[in-house]
């Protein structure tokens, strides 16, 4: 986060492209089986609170990664689809300019960030996402870690308590370790070299993260298929999540 | 300093600092100008192992800050998992950390009543934690503003912490007495169950255990037998043993009964051959054809579904085969299984001109009484096909890379039931239960229960609370596998030679002891010395079996080469297998019980993305997720067709009392669109009388039993199944159940029924998923 200062005043709805990084994730619909390995996943690396039946009911359980489900027709006719959605960390997101404390806000290299402990909590960016992946935090934290599960919390990430947003980051904690790693050794970062996540624990490869803008990475390449849509592409949103369609062709 | 000091010490901050008086506590000072070896602060490591939360033996990396275990990742290039973990592996972690896991021994003088000794341990833990303790202190560094952990601070409630730890090693040699002595009543007359966890070596010494007590070889007890697979596999394939899917290869795959991406033995190895067989071909796009009754995860990525009634998914198969061995007509099979006669003979066009092809048979067909030749016609297609030994088809898979490694099979639910019949009967004197609760294997019209009461002496080495546990005399709890040594293999083909090596990335985090240790020991005392000093002696020798590779000079030994990579594999299959086409008879039909008049409904239960095969209902993050077709999440529901649900003027979150003859559950109304008007379903969610506070009615530790229970637990769908025999492999059919559905004219208690997503009960709500569902309805689906 501590980019924040020097990427203010870039938050414009198009988004800055200064980092020469373009990350980006593709989504192969095509190989996903509904497993749910990436939303566990995601709970484990991003340390996503319990909420417990009752507040789950509610709606406030977190998923920063879900698969959603689309039926089609009536049994025995029947069609389902699966589609997992996080953050499609927009390029012109509709969810950054309403923040009325810049807490959420479009870095360098297009990540949409959000600074936990700048969120008021308003909750106006949660209402501009037409993707519905921002949660709202309404617990502290120890009430949701009975010990001794606290030990398995990520000292990478943040644990938010009580009263801010939250959301997909792509896994911000790994691209900066793996920049760091990169740094010290004094070399750029390879693609692959690294992943998410939720695409790490994926089994089918449907979930493939990288550099947009690097021409030799395989999210660049798998994102010229006739395959491709993006969500809503005409809210004009920009996301950087690509998906490839499932079905023949 | 050698690596085994570096465990000891990593594990410190999972332990805690020695403070005076506690002398025979393990755990030692930690000087901070001295960094132990491959530990830098905030800086992970990552230990090779592998994953024990189900047979499928996926290679695991250990994730380990400052001696505290926080992720498993997928082993890159692992034969079984190709770098993927499923969502049990990723939740495996909060076993470690699990609020109720047993803290140590419990030496019990009343069955079912924690020894004041172990309360009174439990409060010092609980004094522990609610005191300056380090879990909160944890979540206080980490909170909002503060990126990393400060140093742990050792205040109060270490000490407290310090003591309960030494408190509770204190009785482990009076536990392990107290063992011996179980050992020497029982003599030949003990019976040891055995769960997934005891493969490999671990199998191989409670083999030897049984054989120096001249008592019965261990008893592989699971939830879900695949007795009936290993009979037809036996008839068709001239072997039993579960194959190689070459899904990756295949052209088209024919599903019969839904779950093996998800729930099936082998969930990550599936839905990697999945991925592969739709995309990693340039030119090839595998198809998949799913005939089921539910419609569920693979159906629902399927490119066509065919809807059968329960247990008659082998006359389709049938219908594809030649009649010279047993084949029958579309129209025929048609009638039999109501699907429409142009499906089957678009399949049986597929099935001619896709090649290769694979014909699979899932949980659904095994669960029915016809099991057996249902599932022998399904293996007859890849016979029929020359799918037999070929890329894309099924492939013999290879002998394990140590011999004794072999995965041992489960036994059937009838042997199950003789060994529970001896039980009540009084034939047996000790009752080991090694790592298994056997209540999830058994219908609830069983009386387990008052079997099991009739052991005069019960150990068991669950981690955490159970059933089965509940009834011992004597609780020795197991490390768990991120703590312990061990090796294993998959229990399904997956087209090369695996054996993984489980070493500990840390100490034990509450004074747990591995079973092997526990086993060496009270044998020894008992008079039996199986010949090794403890866990870590033990596998040493066992693959020291392993002859090293001299073709490379200076090559490490085998056991230190499988530390580094976790464990060894080469690719390659076995000996072809030596199949012929069955020459089959007419369908075989499927028996319910329940008179259709009174009990109108069949009764699916359904294998569970989340609940497994048993260990996923303990833990909190596998239940709070939705489950991928009906977002269903903490604890169970049952699912009813749109239709049905309208003529019984239900609406979602309605109560209803499920019936069978055999008991009743109360349950909330999921309408699901997957399942014909006749069916209802009900997921395995393996909910407990006397679990974890997560899994069980009154469950979690008695300390807080008072606090913890939850009306959403506890209803199983054990309670309503029939005691149905498959007569030809001995499994429990658990599909033969009919049931009867009574609204009680109620909506369920809040937190009974929670579905995480809303969208599937409203689909006429405009809600933002379905403003994503018309865009997605142009998809070219299927
Ligand atoms: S892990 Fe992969 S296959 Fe499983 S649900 Fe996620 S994206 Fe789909
Ligand atoms: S990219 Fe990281 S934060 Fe985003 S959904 Fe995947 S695992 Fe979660
Ligand atoms: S499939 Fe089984 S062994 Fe593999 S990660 Fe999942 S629970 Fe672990």
């Amino acid at each position: 986060m501590a980019d924040w200062i020097s990427d203010k005043g870039l938050q414009t709805a198009t988004g800055p492209r200064a980092a020469g990084r373009r990350w980006g994730l593709v989504v192969d619909l095509d190989r996903c089986t509904g497993c749910g390995g990436c939303v566990i996943a995601c709970h484990a690396e991003n340390n996503l609170a319990l909420a417990g039946p009752l507040d789950t009911d509610q709606g406030r359980s977190f998923d920063w990664i879900r698969i959603e489900r689309y039926w089609d027709g009536e049994y025995p006719d029947l069609k389902a689809q699966f589609i997992p959605i996080m953050c499609q960390q927009c390029e012109a997101a509709p969810c950054e300019p309403v923040c009325p404390v810049f807490a959420t806000y479009h870095t360098a290299e297009g990540l949409n960030a959000m600074v936990y402990n700048r969120c008021i909590g308003t909750r106006f960016c949660e209402n501009n996402d037409p993707y519905n992946v921002r949660y709202f935090n309404w617990f502290e934290p120890a009430l949701n870690w009975p010990d001794p599960l606290a030990n398995q919390l990520n000292p990478a990430v943040t644990v938010r308590s009580r009263g801010v947003m939250e959301k997909c980051t792509f896994c911000v904690q790994r691209i900066r370790d793996h920049e760091e790693l990169a740094r010290i050794e004094g070399r750029v970062m390879k693609d692959g070299e690294f992943t998410t996540a939720c695409a790490q624990s994926c089994s089918a490869k449907v979930l493939i993260f990288g550099d947009l803008d690097d021409p030799g990475s395989e999210v660049s390449q798998l994102v010229q298929s006739d395959r491709r849509f993006r969500l809503f592409e005409s809210l004009g949103t920009e996301p950087v999540v690509y998906y490839l369609k499932g079905g023949q062709g | 300093m050698d690596r085994r000091d570096f465990l000891k010490l990593s594990g410190l901050t999972a332990s805690t600092l020695v403070l005076g008086g506690c002398e025979d506590y393990h755990a030692r000072l930690e000087a901070y100008a001295v960094r132990p070896e491959d530990m830098v602060p905030g800086m992970p490591t990552y230990f090779a192992t592998a994953c024990e939360m189900c047979p499928a033996a996926c290679g695991a990396m250990a994730r380990v800050v400052e001696g505290r275990v926080l992720k498993l990742e997928g082993l890159p290039g692992h034969p079984v998992n190709h770098g993927g973990l499923c969502a049990l592996g990723q939740a495996s972690v909060q076993m470690e950390y699990h609020p109720d896991r047993f803290y140590g021994p419990d030496i019990r003088t009343t069955r079912g009543q924690p020894s004041t000794e172990y309360l009174a341990l439990e409060r010092t833990v609980h004094e522990a934690f609610a005191s300056t303790s380090r879990p909160t202190k944890l979540i206080d560094n980490m909170k909002v503003g503060v990126m990393s952990f400060g140093k742990p601070d050792f205040k109060l409630g270490d000490r407290k912490w310090a003591d309960a730890h030494a408190q509770t090693a204190r009785t482990w040699p009076a536990a392990i007495s107290r063992l011996a002595r179980g050992l020497t009543s029982g003599g030949a007359a003990t019976l040891i169950l055995v769960g997934h966890q005891i493969r490999g070596h671990r199998h191989a010494l409670l083999a030897d255990l049984a054989t120096a007590l001249k008592a019965p070889a261990p008893v592989v007890v699971e939830p879900f037998g695949d007795d009936a697979t290993r009979v037809a596999n036996a008839a068709v394939y001239g072997r039993p043993e579960l194959p190689t899917y070459d899904l990756a290869n295949s052209e088209l795959v024919i599903l019969f009964g839904d779950d093996l991406f998800t729930s099936g033995l082998a969930p990550t190895y599936y839905t990697w051959g999945y991925g592969a067989m739709r995309r990693a071909r340039p030119d090839i796009r595998g198809m998949l054809v799913v005939v089921g009754t539910r419609f569920g995860e693979a159906a629902a990525v399927a490119d066509a579904f065919i809807a059968v009634r329960p247990g008659t998914h082998g006359a389709i198969a049938q219908a594809l085969l030649p009649s010279s061995s047993g084949g029958i007509s579309l129209a025929q099979a048609a009638t039999l299984t109501g699907a429409s006669p142009d499906q089957i003979e678009e399949l049986a066009l597929l099935y001619r001109t896709l090649k290769p092809v694979l014909a699979i048979g899932g949980t659904e067909v095994a669960a029915q009484t016809n099991a057996v030749p249902a599932l022998a016609a399904i293996a007859a297609l890849n016979v029929a096909a020359g799918s037999v030994n070929r890329a894309g088809g099924v492939l013999a898979p290879p002998p394990p890379p140590i011999a004794d490694m072999a995965p041992p099979a489960p036994a059937s639910y009838r042997v199950l039931r003789q060994w529970a019949d001896s039980m009540a009967a009084g034939a047996i004197q000790s009752l080991l239960l090694v790592n298994v609760d056997p209540f999830l294997a058994f219908p609830d019209a069983y009386d387990l229960q008052g079997a099991i009461q009739k052991v005069p002496f019960i150990a068991s080495f669950s981690t955490l609370p159970d059933d089965g546990t509940a009834m011992a005399d004597l609780i020795v709890p197991d490390s768990t596998f991120l703590e312990r040594w061990g090796d294993s293999t998959p229990a399904v083909g997956v087209g090369a030679a695996v054996g993984n090596l489980i070493q500990p990335p840390v100490d034990p985090f509450f004074a747990s002891k591995p079973v092997e240790d526990v086993i060496l020991a009270a044998a020894k005392e008992a008079g039996h010395d199986l010949g090794h000093a403890d866990g870590e002696a033990y596998f040493k020798a066992m693959w020291a079996k392993l002859a090293p590779d001299t073709s490379v000079p200076g090559t490490q030994s085998p056991w230190v080469k499988a530390l580094r990579v976790g464990g060894i594999s080469r690719s390659a299959s076995g000996p072809d297998y030596d199949a012929h086409l069955p020459i089959l008879t007419a369908p075989v039909a499927p028996a319910f019980r329940g008179d259709p008049a009174t009990r109108p409904f069949h009764l699916v239960p359904v294998r569970s993305t989340k609940y497994r095969n048993g260990l996923g209902s303990a833990l909190p993050w596998m239940q709070e997720w939705g489950d991928p077709m009906v977002t269903g999440a903490w604890g169970g529901w049952v699912e009813i067709n749109p239709k049905t649900a309208a003529r019984l003027e239900l609406n979602p979150y309605d109560e209803v009392k499920v019936e069978s003859d055999r008991g009743s559950l109360l349950l909330g109304v999921v309408i699901y669109p997957g399942l014909p008007e006749d069916a209802v379903a009900i997921p395995l969610n393996f909910s407990r009388v006397c679990g974890t506070r997560y899994d069980s009615a009154a469950g979690g530790s008695v300390w807080e039993a008072t606090q913890k229970v939850d009306p959403g637990r506890g209803a199983d769908v054990r309670a309503l199944l029939e005691e149905v025999i498959e007569p030809r492999s001995g499994q429990l059919a658990w599909g033969a159940t009919r049931v009867s559905v009574t609204p009680t004219g109620r909506q369920v208690p809040p937190g009974k029924l929670v579905l995480v997503s809303k969208s599937i009960q409203a689909q006429e709500n405009p809600a933002l998923p379905h403003v994503i569902h018309r865009e997605f309805k142009v998809w070219p689906i299927g």
